[in-house]
């Protein structure tokens, strides 16, 4: 039934696939979803959206709205609905569980306090009001005007004034993460001077924010026997400042929005600025907060920067980037990839009144959301008119130069009215100095004029007790009139009386010249009153021009940071342009490098075959130059031989000659003599003997001389042939050298333009990433990789289950709530914080391993070996992997079908079916370990977690 | 100035990819790539001799000059102990420092450090980040930036480790903006990083067979398209394989009898060895810290304690970075908050004084053998060469070849690696 199903499934998987680019279903042209997909198309040019599958949809919106994957039934449910709207459908249900406020909640905590100890305000008790706000959809604005104007009250609710206590009440740390929070910009180097490096800080942005905070600090109050920690907040007054590096330009601000122009505050004479004026162990109460009116403005959707940043914070949780990234740095050298798209959000958020569920929802509808993770080959593909763009790039340049100038001269023409303003706002100072100086007098005076009506009261009372007991003294003496001692006592009461009467006259007469001397510096003070407010009648003008100054640069620096933004999009997409058309060139020099590979290569086979065909012929020349120098030699030795032997028989032939000739004469001289005669016989017999001999020999010579001159002949003809046969080996072998080295070539240059190529995809993904083209990979938070591990242990499900149980007892559901919705949800929000209490503990333990430092934002990824380790040997992990209650560890482990079991494996942990490849592999790692299955199947369950596609959102 | 230490640079990246794409190439037939080559005795060498490192001491509480680097014996505020010669003609210590005295043609005595800083916590900010803290700012201390500029990108081991005696293990939040990768990891009692043992019950055959299931499941993800964050990510694994199989680095058990008895047998003894095999190995930045100095109540005999356990530790600790060669490529500081008062209070105690007192210095292109700066006859004010936390903290990173006066590029932020209203101690220089 189950493999039905999923057959089933996978040929809707299959057909998804096969459509590639799905229009998502869309009721209203008007829908914010569908606006974002206009907007986007028409920033994208040519480049279509390629829609991800159903898999890799319900992970990511359900990792995106509820902080954790889906359950495995429900994967398997939805890979099986057929309805069109299903995915719709799944954003509504998850925006109604019980997950999402928490998952919200979790996300505004790290975004509002980036991790920071909890010094004063407890963890819980924050959450507990974040996840509340949540519940109850409080908009953005309105949560932002409880963070910034809360005291810590109990009823402000307390908690909200952790965003300012727990940063100490500190007004530069509070000025920049506000900055950076709400407005998305960093200014902290716009603290001494205007940005470095970032053109559009201005160091009066920093100090218009500032100045709303200044006059905040942390306030001590004795509740009985406790101190608690409170934000006050006293009366602002304008700050001067000067650059440290321009010296000379003093600038004035009191409160400014970024963006905006100076605040038009009520103007108040010094000593009545309160409603509470500060004293010991009191809250002070200015008659006018600027903290509140800056909630006011930022709260009414006015200002594009509070709004777009929002927009983008919420673009950035769900898209795994930041229109502008790093979120808290817009700026006009880091633009937004999307300049009217971001525009449409901010405006759209505000318009929609900062509701942040419809939002995510309208975002997550969108098609841009659900792009797909794999690089559809269209997009490597496609380049824009390069020629087209730079020509519209130079259209640009010059409105952005014009605008810079048109800023430029704007700055100049406001620090100027700023200049003019200086001097009269300093006389104003003066005259309030003065004025408060007289107060002061006056005050001083009151206070003697108060104390000594004091005294005059504590005498009186005095005077009245002794000229009591006097008169019940006299009465007393009058009682017993002789007693002289008692009427001497009696007398002693009466002139003390006396005495403290005339004392008391005395006192009163001074207290009345105190009361006096205050006349003097009232009458001074209401003198003066009218000068300050003359020296504040005289600003105001000035003041006007001012703001109307600072207003026309405002708008000049908006329009050079639109005109520098539109510049710099378009280089990128110059740029991403540019690297399509490399990309292609590269691959088609790949291409051809690639073709010339088995080219090069049967070229070179041939060649080496060639080569050593060749060895043979070779082999026979040189065996017969072999024979022939044998033959050669032979007829050396031959010649030699014979020539030896010739001449040894014509030496004995002269030598016979000689002998002869001796004879022949000793037997003239004695012709008769026997002896001799026999002598001259046999010379003459031998003579003739050997003289043949010679002549034989010298025939033979001659013959083996002719021999010997052929088989020189032969051996040279040889000889001319191996050499030739060389020649013909030495040009073979070189030219298979030459091929060999043609071949390695090829296949080098194969491997460089490969290689250039894939550099080059991998950038032109990275840029279709960036321009949110293709889905980001984005890391689990702490929190969201830690709740991502309980629900594929299904530690999660086990402890609601449990806590589900402990709420039925307590209160068994009935169809009377089940009907109720409020109450429902009630009843899912009751146990969902139950589960959440039990296990939140273990989130704490994964902040503090995954989480950036405190203070620090906590969006860039890490990875070091100490969370590996964790992840590896940490005790927690491994016993929620171990085989238990029927959990996905032991479902494998008992399932012997390995296709079964390695579809729950990976639809359970990864949240998609396993690919054939998958499959075999968990069937060869169950079949390693027959005998211990459990075992095999808690390396599977680990090894996916531990692997990069849990690790990431994609 | 830009300073490209950014690990977003095309060259890093690039770099990165090669080192990768070798790793996995090596990995491909062996179980484990990678990482094992800095226990070959070659590699180590040239890692010896190239690689630059800090050391700290850092004496909490707040070391007395005068019973140590700046005696004033025979004056109304030097106390009953004497000063004794060194190794170098001229310059004298605390007789507290016998053995050290014998290294001093190693040493560098700044005498004249003025921090202007009495309170504990603020004082040991200063002198670790370089930098007083502000409200709204925040910075890395020394140990982040060492492990940041220092560190080879490869290593197994962590860059930053912080050894103190007792408490638990875990990594600090210390890096600032440098990012957690470059936090201190402590190893309390001198215990190896947590969780370098497998769970209990794991074979080592088990463990093998699921990295390689996780490898797999990898390679395929990675198949689909390869990014800079996976490859960070998967890495992590095998640097976290490649700490288990150093774990022994960790272990001073290992060391021969007589180098422990050197080193002396105690708490400090153990961590300076340890601190020794570490910096050895390639860390890059080793805090170790002695407590507790912190002497209003009998300053004279608690010094005597303690002093003399220092001394023995850290002469020998001097001694055997320099027999080995380590001494050029390895910056070893001495600090504490600030230092003691002059004036000797009723309990024979000296409070807090950060006007006139000393840090120390060895190795790197330090000079050696000197005394730089000077206090007056009875240690009450410098009257030459005073320097403070942002010239020391300049120094220490120039003495390590890095320029202290470039920026990190965080993000697009630009910051400074020190106060860029500070500089560096010339004159330390060699």
């Amino acid at each position: 039934m189950r493999r039905c199903r999923l057959t089933r499934l996978v040929q809707g998987l299959l057909a998804v696939a096969l459509l590639g680019i799905v229009a998502p279903a869309t009721a209203d042209d008007s829908a914010l979803h569908t606006r974002i997909d206009q907007q986007f198309a028409a920033d994208s040019g040519t480049l279509p959206i390629v829609v991800a599958g159903d898999a890799e949809f319900l992970r990511r919106v359900s990792l995106d709205l509820t902080g954790m994957p889906p359950t495995p039934a429900e994967v398997r449910e939805f890979l099986t609905d057929q309805t069109p709207e299903k995915r719709s459908s799944a954003v509504d249900r998850l925006l109604a569980s019980p997950q999402y406020p928490r998952r919200m909640a979790e996300f505004l905590d790290v975004t509002l306090m980036e991790r920071r100890p909890n010094t004063v305000i407890p963890q819980d008790e924050w959450m507990a009001y974040l996840v509340q706000s949540m519940r109850a959809n409080k908009p953005w604005n309105q949560l932002v005007r409880e963070l910034l104007t809360a005291e810590g009250a109990d009823d402000d609710p307390r908690a909200a004034a952790r965003f300012l206590i727990d940063r100490g009440s500190e007004p530069n740390l509070i000025t920049r993460d506000v900055g950076r929070i709400f407005f998305g910009r960093d200014m902290q180097c716009a603290q001494c001077h205007d940005h470095p490096l970032i053109d559009d800080y201005l160091q009066v942005d920093y100090h218009g924010l500032f100045a709303f905070f200044a006059a905040g600090s942390e306030l001590k109050l004795k509740i009985g026997e406790n101190e608690r920690i409170f934000y006050a907040e006293r009366a602002g007054s304008d700050a001067q400042f000067e650059s440290v590096f321009v010296k000379g330009i003093r600038h004035l601000t009191g409160p400014r929005v970024l963006g905006e122009v100076e605040l038009a505050e009520p103007f108040f004479v010094p000593g009545e600025e309160y409603n509470v004026p500060p004293a010991d162990n009191t809250r002070p109460e200015p008659k006018f907060s600027r903290r509140d009116k800056l909630a006011e403005l930022v709260a009414s959707g006015g200002n594009r920067a509070f709004n777009e940043n929002i927009a983008n914070r919420i673009w950035a949780m769900l898209m795994g980037r930041g229109l502008v990234q790093p979120v808290d740095l817009h700026h006009f050298s880091n633009p937004p990839t999307h300049p009217a798209l971001l525009q449409l959000l901010g405006e759209q958020i505000a318009a929609g009144g900062f509701d942040l569920r419809a939002f995510v929802r309208e975002l997550a509808l969108s098609s841009v959301y659900q792009r797909t993770y794999d690089v559809p080959p269209e997009l490597l593909a496609q380049s824009d008119d390069i020629a087209a763009l730079e020509q519209q790039r130079h259209e640009l340049v010059q409105s952005s130069d014009a605008a810079t100038m048109a800023f430029n001269a704007a700055l100049d023409q406001w620090n100027a009215t700023q200049a003019a303003l200086l001097p009269v706002v300093a006389e104003l100072d003066a005259a309030r100095t003065k004025y408060s100086e007289i107060l002061k007098r006056r005050d001083d005076a009151r206070k003697a004029a108060a104390d000594a009506e004091a005294q005059v009261a504590a005498r009186q009372t005095v005077a009245a007790t002794v000229a009591e007991a006097a008169t019940k003294a006299q009465a007393a003496a009058a009682a017993l009139a002789q007693d002289q001692e008692l009427a001497a006592a009696a007398q002693k009461f009466v002139d003390r009386a006396a005495q403290i009467v005339a004392e008391v006259e005395t006192l009163k007469a001074a207290a009345a010249e105190k009361t006096a001397a205050i006349a003097a510096p009232q009458a001074e003070l209401e003198a003066a009153r009218p000068g300050v407010e003359v020296a504040q009648q005289k600003t105001e003008p000035l003041r006007t021009a001012d703001r109307v100054a600072e207003d026309s640069m405002n708008t000049a620096r908006s329009a050079m940071r639109t005109a520098i933004a539109a510049l710099n999009s378009q280089d990128e997409r110059i740029q991403s342009a540019k690297l399509a058309a490399e990309l292609t060139s590269a691959r088609v020099a790949a291409a051809a490098a690639a073709e010339q590979v088995p080219v090069k290569t049967a070229e070179a086979t041939s060649a080496a075959s060639q080569a050593a065909e060749f060895v043979a012929v070779m082999e026979e020349e040189q065996s017969q130059m072999q024979t022939a120098a044998e033959r050669l030699a032979a007829a050396n030795v031959a010649v030699e031989q014979l020539t030896q032997t010739h001449l040894q028989q014509a030496q004995s032939a002269t030598a016979l000659a000689t002998a002869l000739a001796v004879v022949t004469n000793a037997q003239s001289q004695s012709p008769d003599d026997t002896a001799l005669k026999q002598a001259l016989d046999l010379l003459q017999s031998r003579t003739a003997e050997v003289g043949g001999a010679v002549q034989s020999l010298k025939t033979q010579l001659d013959t083996a001389v002719a021999a010997r001159e052929t088989a020189t002949t032969a051996y040279a003809a040889e000889q001319a042939e191996l050499a030739g046969a060389q020649f013909e080996k030495t040009r073979r072998d070189e030219a298979a050298a030459a091929a060999t080295l043609a071949m390695q070539t090829a296949q080098a240059a194969a491997e460089t333009t490969a290689a250039t190529a894939e550099s080059a995809a991998d950038d032109l993904s990275a840029r279709r990433t960036r321009d949110c083209q293709v889905a980001e990979l984005e890391p689990l938070s702490p929190e969201e990789l830690c709740w991502t591990v309980f629900r594929v242990t299904e530690v999660y499900d086990r402890y609601w289950q449990g806590q589900a149980a402990e709420v039925e007892k307590a209160q068994p559901l009935t169809d009377e709530i089940r009907n109720d919705p409020a109450r429902m949800a009630a009843r899912n929000y009751e146990i969902e914080q139950r589960t959440y209490d039990q296990l939140k503990s273990n989130v704490g333990a994964y902040a503090s391993m995954f989480g950036n430092g405190a203070g620090q934002p906590q969006t860039d990824f890490f990875a070091t070996a100490d969370q590996a380790l964790f992840v590896a040997n940490g005790g927690s992990i491994m016993s929620w992997v171990a085989p238990a209650g029927g959990n996905i560890t032991e479902r494998i482990a008992n399932e012997t079908d390995s296709r079964k079991a390695a579809e729950d494996l990976y639809l359970s942990v990864l949240t998609r079916l396993p690919t054939e490849a998958e499959i075999a592999d968990v069937a060869a790692c169950f079949a390693a370990k027959p005998a211990e299955r459990p075992v095999a199947a808690q390396e599977l369950v680990w090894g996916l977690i531990a692997s990069a596609e849990f690790r990431f959102n994609h | 100035m830009k300073c490209n230490y950014a690990c977003q640079s095309a060259d890093h990246l690039l770099a990165r990819r090669r080192f990768l794409g070798g790793m996995a190439a090596a990995g491909a037939g062996a179980v484990v790539g990678g990482l094992g080559h800095f226990t070959r005795p070659a590699a180590a060498a040239q890692l010896a001799k190239d690689q630059k490192r800090i050391v700290v001491f850092n004496m909490h509480g707040g070391m007395s000059q005068l019973e140590s680097w700046d005696p004033k014996p025979m004056t109304d505020t030097g106390g009953p102990f004497r000063a004794i010669p060194t190794s170098v003609p001229g310059i004298h210590v605390s007789e507290l420092l016998p053995l050290t005295a014998q290294q001093m043609q190693h040493l560098c005595l700044v005498r004249g450090v003025n921090t202007n800083e009495d309170e504990h916590g603020r004082g040991a900010y200063l002198m670790v980040h370089g930098r007083r803290q502000t409200p709204g700012g925040d910075y890395p201390t020394l140990g982040a930036v060492a492990a940041k500029t220092l560190m080879p990108g490869d290593s197994a081991l962590p860059g930053h480790i912080n050894v103190t005696p007792g408490g638990g293990g875990g990594r600090g939040n210390d890096a600032s903006y440098l990012g957690p990768k470059y936090s201190s990891i402590s190893l309390g009692n001198g215990n190896p990083p947590q969780n370098t043992t497998l769970p209990n019950g794991m074979t080592a055959e088990v463990d093998s067979a699921r990295q390689d299931f996780r490898r797999r499941a990898n390679e395929r993800f990675l198949n689909r398209r390869r990014t800079a964050v996976t490859d960070l990510y998967t890495y992590s694994y095998e640097q976290a394989l490649g700490l288990m199989r150093e774990r022994d680095v960790f272990d001073t058990t290992k060391e021969p009898a007589a180098a422990i008895e050197r080193y002396g047998q105690s708490d400090l003894g153990r961590m300076c060895l340890l601190s020794r095999r570490l910096l050895e190995n390639g860390v890059s930045f080793v805090q170790v810290s002695h407590s507790n100095y912190d002497t209003h109540n009998e300053n004279f005999n608690f010094h005597f304690e303690q002093v003399s356990e220092f001394d023995r530790s850290f002469s020998t600790f001097v001694a055997d970075l320099a027999d080995r060669g380590m001494l050029d490529s390895t910056l070893i500081v001495v600090l504490s908050e600030f230092g003691r008062t002059p004036n000797i209070n009723v309990y024979y105690g000296r409070d807090h004084w950060s006007h006139a007192w000393s840090v120390v210095m060895a190795g790197g292109r330090t000079i050696r053998g000197a005394a730089y700066g000077k206090t007056n006859d009875n240690g009450t004010e410098v009257i030459d060469g005073q320097v403070d936390h942002g010239n020391l903290f300049h120094t220490y990173l120039q003495a390590v070849a890095l320029d202290s006066t470039s920026s990190f590029d965080i993000d697009g932020r630009e910051l400074p690696m020190a106060d860029p209203s500070s500089k560096p101690i010339d004159a330390l220089l060699a």
